[in-house]
C-alpha cells in the first residue's frame, strides 16, 4: 500500500482532492465545495438498480495538516484494515453484493493486470470526463465483467483530516469567560486545546462496460473519522446505489 | 364532518406510507430508536422549598431529573421526528424542619396555606409533572439519527400539586397545564451499531393555565387569602418552579436502534 501510493497516479489525485477539502475547511462553505465537481462528477441520481458493485482498492487516507509529513502513512493502513470490514458491513445492510480488488491481496500476475486496467481506464475517465478511452482492452472487460458478474467498479476513498484552528475568536471568548462568567473556561480550554478534525468520503462508481462514471458523491463532516460516522455516511452512500 | 375524518385518515395513512417507503438510509438501514433520555437540572431553592425529589425530606442542594421515554423515527436523510413523555416529581412546600419534625403554626405564610384549603395542618406539597413533547430534530451534519443536531419541539405538561397532610393522605390540589416551546442543541454518537447515546442541553419556555379542580373542600374553591400565600399565588409558584426547572436542562439519552 505505501509503495503504492508513493508511486501512483492515485496519490496525485488524493492530494489534489485533500487540497479541495482543504480550501473548503478554510472557507466553510457548501457552495465553494461545487467547485470539487471538476475532479469528481457529483451526481445526485437516485436508485441506479445495482445488485453487485466490486471495490477497487478501498483507501483510506489520514492526513494531519499540523505535521512537516502531513500524510500517516502507518495509522492509514491500519485504519484502511478496518475500512473493508466497514464496507462489508454497509454492502450487507444494503443487500448489495460486493466483491473487492485489492493491490496487496492479489496473487497472480492475471489479477494484477486486470486491476491495473480497470484502474487506469477509471483514471482516464476521472481527468477527461468528456472524451471515452478507446476500447482497446474491451476483451479483458469482458472477462473481468463474466468473472465478477457485474460492470460496476466502485472507488471509495476516505479522508481524514486533522488541521490547525483558528484561535483567535475562541481565545477572545477564553478571555470575556474569565472577565464574565468563570464556569464556562473549562469549555473555552477544551476547545481551544482540542484540534480541528473533518472527514471526507468520497464514493465513485464507474461503469466499464460503457466507460462512464454512474455515480459519484462526497460527504464531508466536521467530525473525527469514527465507526459511526463511517458506517452511517458510507450507508447513506450505497443506499443510493440499489 | 364524516368527510374530514376521512381526509384525515387518508393523509395520516398516505405519509405512513410515503415515509416507511421511501428510501432513507437511517444507520444501517434502522430508523426508529426507543430510550431513556432523563433531563437534569439544578434545583435552585428559595425559602420553603424542598430541595428532595419527592418532597419526604430537606437536602441543602439537589439536582433534580425529569425521567423521559422517547421514540423517535427518521423521515428523511438528515431529519428525524422524535416523540417523547416525560414525568417528574417534586417538592414545593414543606412544614418540616431538618428532624422530619412539622415546624408548627408560628409560621403564618404555612398556616395560610393550611386555611386556604381547609386542612387543619400539612406535613409537605409536592407536584407531579406528565409531558408530551412532539420534536423535529434537524442533523446539521451526518446522516440521521447520529450526529451533531439542532432540535425544535413543541410541548403538553400536566402539573398536579398535592398536599399530604398529618395522616399521609395526599390531597389533589388546582392542576397547572403548561404549553411550552423548546430547542435543543446535541450529539448523538452510536456504538456497537446498536446503541445510540445522546447527550443535549434543552432550553425551554412555557404559558401556564390553571384549573380550579382540586380535590379539597369545595366551600374554600374560591376562598383567597390577602396573605403571602393564596391559591393563586401557589400556582403561580409551582408554574414558576416548573418553568425554572425546565429553561436550561441537560439532557442525556440512551437509546436502542430498531
Amino acid at each position: 500500500m505505501i509503495p503504492y501510493l508513493k508511486t501512483s497516479d492515485f496519490k496525485d489525485y488524493f492530494l489534489q482532492v485533500t487540497d479541495k477539502i482543504d480550501e473548503k475547511t478554510k472557507e466553510d462553505t457548501e457552495s465553494e465545495y461545487e467547485k470539487t465537481k471538476a475532479s469528481i462528477k457529483i451526481t445526485k441520481t437516485k436508485n441506479l438498480g445495482i445488485k453487485k458493485v466490486v471495490f477497487l482498492d478501498p483507501n483510506y487516507l489520514v492526513v494531519d495538516q499540523r505535521k512537516k509529513q502531513s500524510i500517516r502513512y502507518i495509522e492509514s493502513e491500519q485504519k484502511e484494515k478496518n475500512f473493508k470490514s466497514t464496507i462489508l458491513k454497509c454492502t450487507d445492510a444494503a443487500k448489495i453484493e460486493a466483491d473487492f480488488i485489492i493491490p496487496s491481496e492479489i496473487s497472480t500476475s492475471e489479477e494484477y493486470n486486470e486491476y491495473s486496467l480497470i484502474r487506469t481506464r477509471m483514471i482516464e475517465c476521472f481527468n477527461n470526463e468528456d472524451v471515452k478511452p478507446l476500447s482497446t482492452d474491451n476483451e479483458a472487460i469482458k472477462k473481468f465483467m463474466e468473472k465478477h458478474n457485474t460492470e460496476y467498479v466502485a472507488l471509495v476513498i476516505n479522508l481524514a483530516l486533522t488541521n490547525q484552528k483558528d484561535a483567535t475568536v475562541l481565545l477572545a471568548g477564553c478571555l470575556y469567560t474569565v472577565a464574565t462568567y468563570g464556569l464556562l473556561l473549562p469549555f473555552f480550554i477544551y476547545e481551544l486545546t482540542k484540534p480541528e478534525k473533518s472527514n471526507a468520503l468520497v464514493l465513485a462508481v464507474y461503469n466499464v462496460k460503457s466507460g462512464e462514471i454512474k455515480y459519484g458523491n462526497i460527504k464531508y463532516t466536521n467530525e473525527r473519522d469514527s465507526n459511526d460516522l463511517l458506517t452511517s455516511e458510507l450507508y447513506s452512500l450505497i443506499t443510493k446505489l440499489k | 364532518m364524516n368527510y374530514y375524518k376521512y381526509i384525515v385518515s387518508t393523509l395520516i395513512l398516505g405519509m405512513c406510507t410515503l415515509t416507511t417507503n421511501a428510501q432513507v438510509p437511517g444507520y444501517l438501514g434502522k430508523r426508529f430508536a426507543i430510550g431513556y433520555a432523563p433531563s437534569l437540572m439544578p434545583f435552585f431553592p428559595k425559602r420553603f422549598d424542598f430541595k428532595s425529589t419527592d418532597g419526604s425530606s430537606l437536602r441543602d442542594y439537589a439536582i433534580n431529573v425529569k425521567h423521559r421515554l422517547d421514540l423517535n423515527y427518521v423521515i428523511k436523510e438528515h431529519v428525524s421526528l422524535s416523540l417523547d413523555y416525560s414525568f417528574q416529581k417534586w417538592g414545593v412546600i414543606s412544614n418540616l424542619n431538618n428532624e422530619g419534625n412539622l415546624i408548627g403554626t408560628d409560621n403564618s405564610r404555612l398556616e395560610k396555606i393550611s386555611e386556604t384549603f381547609g386542612v387543619s395542618d400539612f406535613q409537605y406539597i409536592y407536584a407531579t409533572s406528565n409531558k408530551f413533547t412532539l420534536s423535529f430534530i434537524k442533523t446539521d451534519q451526518g446522516v440521521a439519527p447520529r450526529g451533531r443536531y439542532f432540535a425544535i419541539g413543541i410541548s403538553y405538561e400536566n402539573i398536579q400539586p398535592k398536599m399530604v397532610d398529618l395522616k399521609g393522605n395526599a390531597i389533589n390540589l388546582d392542576a397547572i397545564n403548561d404549553y411550552g416551546l423548546n430547542v435543543r442543541l446535541g450529539k448523538r454518537r452510536v456504538f456497537f451499531d446498536k446503541i445510540m447515546v445522546d447527550a443535549a442541553l434543552s432550553f425551554e419556555t412555557s404559558i401556564s393555565t390553571f384549573s380550579r379542580q382540586g380535590d379539597y373542600n369545595p366551600e374554600y374553591r374560591d376562598f383567597g387569602y390577602n396573605g403571602l400565600l393564596d391559591k393563586d399565588e401557589l400556582s403561580k409558584h409551582i408554574a414558576n418552579q416548573a418553568a425554572r426547572h425546565t429553561l436550561v436542562s441537560l439532557r442525556l439519552g440512551i437509546y436502542y436502534l430498531l
